[in-house]
């Protein structure tokens, strides 16, 4: 017995030892910004992740061909300092000259080529950002021509996600190119300590603006409650996801300021239309008449979110601001059931999830016992998200929840809700698919802009989805640090640290 | 105490080191078949907006696309070449991946071991040798409460109250030994409060024994009737539920892992499984599978040394 009295004062001993460890240890100011997110990236290789996390980092480490910019997302010129369309299946894009990688090669024609190659590849999960491209030819060491299927009007938009890759690099060790990869964007990775920290310097030799931060540590914090203390006891600079109810009592520290990204993060609850009751435009109409938004965002919310009645932000590039959208109508949402046969109301299922967007399940809660006011009887069905996209994807529900964020151009968000037949969520309409392929195939901005009014009208008045409100991405600051994001939602978050000032 | 490594040992080794074969396949196995059934990786990690074509090419590419029966009997022959294949999520090697997280959930469990061995054992001793005083009244109250606190609850509060406040600790993180005591001890509560009653109903039971009345009677010290004779007596059950719960704290401190975003396989598996990450989950099982065994026989072992009575042959 005497050994197990030894081993119990050596540990006590190693505990005391220890201690005088931790009490020991300073809190060090290094003067580097730190950002906390809410999940780490997969991999630091673009083409084998799409998170929230991971385009949030890339984008620091890679530039695009174009970019988005400011709160209006305008497309603007990155690592291609001009386009142009030679006919309408053809883009050619000049490449700016003398841009350096990470590791020293000038970024040249090739690499872009090899990049979309790489968005093609078996393991991307990047495909449909390049799927409507037939070819690429590099021209010259500077020139870049990439030919479409067809006419692809959306084309620019979705460049500004496709980070360029540096070829030599990325043929040499694909997987090694996701621990240490090589871009030309404004940081390069200095280590990457898996689940833990992200460490950036800022690149000597970016081609741009010079970055306002030496160095960047991003690190992934799962618990709100963590990052919040993190923020609190001056451990992190920046914290993304702060909770709503949390938001108004974290701006009452002096020590920190709250920031607003506002309604960035639409979310869009689809109704199953290709059978009964929701095959019926009014039922779809009388859901969405149904539903008080303002005392959505308000309430639950907290404020932190905007009222959406159609499928646009009134900002978004493509939305008929002549178009009004839903009110909240009692009246009306009980004739349009009544119209449709359902005088004695419908029992529908309602997927959602419990956490992927901010206070789902309380909204759902909320939206239910107002549906009931009309006798549309609704039983919420909590799930977890990949078990409800797939669920989607069979077209088993009735009503279900998505999101996408603002964007610079909403083919992306009609990509995203599936409402064209070539991808179906529980919608198919002849007349939106005629006018969908109409936005993709007509060139002029002009011209294409009316055709996106009609859709949007169209759309309103389908009702392929109920549609209450945008939520906020609210971030949290130490003060003395200014900083603002651009107002991007879950997507991207991309250009969050390079504003640093 | 004679030496328990006889002859009849070293064969009882081996043949419980043979068992892990059989062992390690069936894990295999139900790892294959369970996966399988949480659903596919293309639609996790696939844009909503892919195609049928995309989630299909995604798919081949992982030889997803390969009849069931093909696709075990391809895994277990790329295990035998320690390929334990390739993250989905992560794009590296799955075992990797795995054994990346490894050292923090290990520093995290043994700590927590600590905690409870020089913790718990004393606090049971303490409490059952000074019945129905203070002492044991405090004690009680201690292993009720530390039962009954949930562990998410506890790592919140002690970082508001250490991290936040007193700003001893940081509040998470993994990032040398002041990162690592909030998180032990969160982890440490429940585990210390099952041992301490343990030890306690253990040392009672044996203390009203007949062959410590005996002892007594012959005119033993009555130190040497508590710790030689019967400590030594309770203790063989505590270390059964110490082995045990060794082998879950290293799988099962995910709640611990994530109020601390510490950066263990724990949250990993968790991770994997929302990404629908099969390589990764699969190797972690394996992983853990193989650890629980060889804890378990870790502690056959230590009952021979402590229990003269108990041979293995």
């Amino acid at each position: 017995m005497r050994r197990v009295y030894g081993v119990l004062l050596t540990a006590l001993f190693t505990t005391a030892l220890v201690a005088g460890l931790w009490l020991g240890s300073a809190h060090a100011q290094t003067g580097e910004i730190v950002f906390l997110q809410t999940a780490e990236a997969g991999s630091l290789n673009p083409i084998w992740d799409w998170s929230v996390a991971g385009l949030g980092i890339h984008a620091h480490i890679y530039d695009p061909l174009v970019d988005m910019e400011g709160p209006e997302l305008k497309l603007v010129p990155k690592l291609a300092t001009s386009w142009e369309i030679v006919n309408p299946t053809t883009w050619r894009f000049k490449l700016r000259q003398g841009v350096k990688f990470h590791n020293g090669q000038e970024l040249t024609s090739e690499d872009v080529k090899f990049t979309f190659e790489a968005a093609n590849g078996p393991r991307s999960v990047k495909r449909s950002l390049v799927a409507q491209i037939d070819k690429v030819e590099a021209i010259d060491r500077y020139t870049v021509q990439v030919v479409t299927k067809q006419p692809d009007a959306a084309l620019l938009a979705r460049l500004a996600y496709l980070y360029i890759l540096n070829k030599a690099a990325y043929e040499k060790d694909a997987e090694e190119y996701g621990r240490n990869p090589v871009g030309t964007g404004m940081f390069q990775v200095v280590k990457w300590d898996k689940d833990q920290q992200l460490v950036l310097q800022a690149f000597a030799n970016y081609w741009g603006p010079k970055a306002r931060a030496a160095k960047l540590t991003v690190k992934p914090v799962k618990e709100a409650t963590a990052r919040l203390s993190e923020l609190q006891t001056g451990r992190a600079d920046i914290i993304r996801g702060v909770p709503v109810e949390m938001a108004k009592e974290l701006g009452r520290d002096n020590q920190v300021q709250v920031i607003v990204a506002r309604g960035v993060r639409q979310i869009y609850y689809p109704l199953n239309a290709l059978k009964p009751p929701f095959n019926d435009k009014r039922v779809r109409q009388a859901v969405n008449y149904a539903v008080d938004r303002e005392a959505i965002v308000k309430n639950i919310l907290e404020g932190y979110g905007e009222v959406r009645t159609g499928p646009f932000s009134p900002k978004q590039w493509g939305a008929d601001p002549a178009v009004k959208g839903y009110t909240y109508d009692l009246q009306k949402a009980r004739q349009l059931l009544r119209e449709a046969g359902y005088p004695n109301g419908i029992d529908v299922t309602w997927d959602i999830t419990s956490g992927t967007a901010v206070k789902d399940v309380e909204i759902g809660e909320a939206v239910a016992n107002m549906l009931r006011q009309v006798g549309i009887r609704v039983q919420l069905n909590t799930l977890e998200a990949a078990e409800l996209i797939r669920k989607q994807n069979a077209g088993q529900f009735d009503i279900s929840q998505t999101s996408w964020s603002l964007q610079a151009d909403p083919d992306s968000i009609i990509s995203g809700l599936r409402i064209h037949s070539s991808v179906v969520l529980g919608f198919k309409n002849e007349a939106v698919d005629r006018l969908i392929d109409q936005t993709r195939m007509t060139m002029d901005p002009s011209k294409r802009l009316t055709v996106y009014h009609q859709l949007h009208r169209t759309l309103v008045e389908e009702a392929p989805f109920l549609m209450i409100h945008a939520q906020d991405e609210v971030f949290a600051a130490r003060k003395g640090v200014n900083w603002s994001p651009y107002p991007f939602g879950g997507n991207a978050g991309m250009t969050y640290f390079v504003s640093m000032q | 105490m004679g030496t328990p490594w006889g002859h009849g040992m070293r064969a009882y080794l081996l043949r419980r080191l043979a068992q892990l074969v059989p062992v390690a396949i069936g894990v295999t196995l139900v790892a294959f078949i369970l996966t399988r059934l949480t659903g596919d990786p293309a639609v996790v990690l696939l844009p909503p907006e892919a195609t049928v074509a995309d989630r299909a090419v995604f798919r081949a590419a992982y030889g997803l696309d390969r009849p069931l029966p093909v696709q075990y009997l391809l895994y277990l022959a790329n295990l035998l070449h320690g390929d334990f294949g390739t993250s989905f999520g992560y794009g590296e090697p799955a075992l990797r991946v795995v054994l990346n997280r490894f050292p923090a959930t290990f520093e995290l469990s043994v700590a927590a071991m600590i905690l409870v061995v020089i913790v718990g054992i004393p606090a049971g001793l303490l409490s059952a040798s000074w019945r129905g005083t203070v002492l044991d009244r405090i004690a009680r109250g201690g292993i009720l409460l530390g039962q009954s606190i949930a562990t998410f609850w506890l790592g919140l509060m002690l970082i508001l109250i250490f991290a936040v406040r007193l700003r001893l600790f940081p509040p998470s993180g993994w990032e040398g030994m002041s990162s690592l005591v909030l998180p032990a001890v969160t982890l440490a509560l429940y585990l210390t409060a099952l041992v301490a009653r343990l030890t306690r109903s253990g040392m009672l039971e044996v203390l009203s024994a007949d062959f410590l009345r005996t002892a007594r009677a012959k005119g033993v010290r009555e130190s040497t009737v508590l710790w030689r004779h019967a400590f030594s007596n309770a203790l063989l059950p505590v270390v059964t539920v110490l082995g045990i719960q060794f082998g879950s704290l290293l799988a099962g401190a995910v709640v611990t892992e994530t109020v601390f975003s510490w950066p263990g396989v724990g949250s990993l598996v968790v991770d994997a499984l929302s990404r629908r990450d099969y390589p990764v989950i699969q190797a972690a099982v394996l992983v853990f599978a193989l650890t629980y065994a060889l804890i378990n026989l870790t502690v056959d072992l230590l009952y021979a040394y402590l229990d003269p009575r108990i041979r293995y042959r």
